[in-house]
């Protein structure tokens, strides 16, 4: 029981990868240099989806199109015609790169959204966004009053969201994902072979998926809100 | 650490902001472009279709003016033709008839003429016979000139009325 719970222990630690000796040595984290490799498996997906792309599709510029469009569809459904095109790219990013992110443990890494860091960095940069966006497009009189709506008494709990959304943000995809990766190193601890399969399809693959879909969704919904 | 929540965070701020301009470069910004395009392709071949539509039905309205113009003239010529033809008909009638008139007066007037000549004759030759027999019963001849005027006179009292 110890050796398991050491074993344990030291597959949940946030590793260091490796340090860059320059300002006497920066840390880079696993997550990120795992994020670096879906940067670049994604990047190279889509060069490969999207060159010679010609007025009638073929089938790999059609899958292309398929997610692009569904991507800008959604977008266009929650934040209306006027908005789509500046925020559609950034929200579809983050989404690609939860889903790969999420699942990437089916492939024998830990995934980067099982560090805090990440999930936190991705929150901050909903929040920064979906602030932003109300100051940008609403000025600065009318981006605070909007703390006010619908009514005036509600300003104190719209204030204090500005910290519960990213923080549910980011404890809610942090907290699912770590929990897939204990249940699943659990039962890897145990049963080596065969088993984890349906338990690895499950947290895998369909939570990250939906942890993935909800994180985007969120992040649109509340933009929605703070841009109309 | 299980729950690091430090300075490391920088690198996923930095790590997405690539990732972001990655995507947009090579995956969002040519394929919007292109889904974009093609919804304007389409527009504009529906736009082109219902112009062409609307040329090619002005075109049969025009067409169909100008067959009902045609149509009109041909008629207009024909009536003209027909009207032309019917005067001049008329008035080759009344020519006719005309000179049928004036031959027929002419006619007339030439019986009346030959019948005033017989007359005259036939009163010559009364009056030379009234004069042969007066001479006989007188036994001796008139006076040419002074009895052939009152002989004349007599005989124009005598025939006036129904010559």
């Amino acid at each position: 029981m110890e050796a398991i719970k050491a074993e344990l222990n030291a597959q949940l630690q946030s590793k260091i990868a490796f340090e860059i000796p320059l300002f006497g040595g920066i840390p880079v984290p696993e997550s990120a240099v795992i994020t670096w490799a879906i940067i670049v498996l994604l990047t190279g997906l889509a060069i490969w989806l999207t060159h010679g792309l010609r007025k009638k599709p073929g089938r790999r510029q059609m899958a292309a199109e398929m997610l692009v469009g569904f991507i800008n569809g959604f977008c266009k459904d929650t934040l209306g015609e006027a908005h789509w095109r500046t925020f559609a790219p950034y929200l579809g990013s983050v989404g690609l790169y939860l889903a790969v992110a999420n699942i990437s443990g089916l492939f024998g890494v830990a995934p980067p959204t099982k560090d805090l860091n990440v999930t936190a960095g991705l929150a901050v940069m909903s929040a920064v966004l979906i602030y932003g966006a109300q100051f940008r497009y609403h000025g600065l009189g009318g981006g605070l009053k909007k703390f006010g709506q619908p009514v005036a008494v509600v300003a104190p709990l719209n204030i204090m969201e500005i910290g519960i959304r990213p923080l549910s943000l980011c404890m809610r995809l942090f907290g699912n994902i770590f929990a897939g990766f204990v249940i699943m190193e659990l039962i890897k601890l145990f049963v080596p072979a065969i088993i984890p399969i349906p338990f690895s399809l499950y947290f895998d693959v369909f939570d990250g998926m939906i942890q993935a879909v909800v994180f985007v969704f969120l992040t649109t919904l509340f933009l929605s809100e703070s841009l109309e | 650490m299980i729950l690091n929540l430090n300075a490391q965070i920088v690198w996923v701020f930095v790590n997405l902001l690539v990732l972001f301009l990655l995507m947009k470069k090579f995956l969002f910004g040519p394929i919007t472009k292109m889904l974009d395009e093609r919804a304007q392709g389409v527009a504009d071949t529906i736009d082109q279709a219902d112009a062409r539509l609307a040329e090619a039905k002005q075109c049969q309205v025009q067409y169909e003016q100008q067959l009902a113009d045609a149509r009109e003239e041909a008629a207009r010529i024909l009536a003209a033709a027909r009207q032309r033809g019917e005067n001049d008909y008329a008035r080759r009638m009344a020519e006719a008839e005309q000179a049928v008139k004036r031959l027929n007066e002419q006619a007339a007037r030439q019986r009346e003429a030959d019948r005033a000549a017989m007359l005259a004759d036939a009163k010559k030759q009364v009056a030379a016979l009234v004069l042969m027999t007066t001479a006989k019963v007188s036994q001796h001849a008139l006076n040419a000139d002074t009895d052939r005027a009152l002989l004349d006179s007599f005989l124009a009292e005598e025939t006036g009325d129904r010559l």
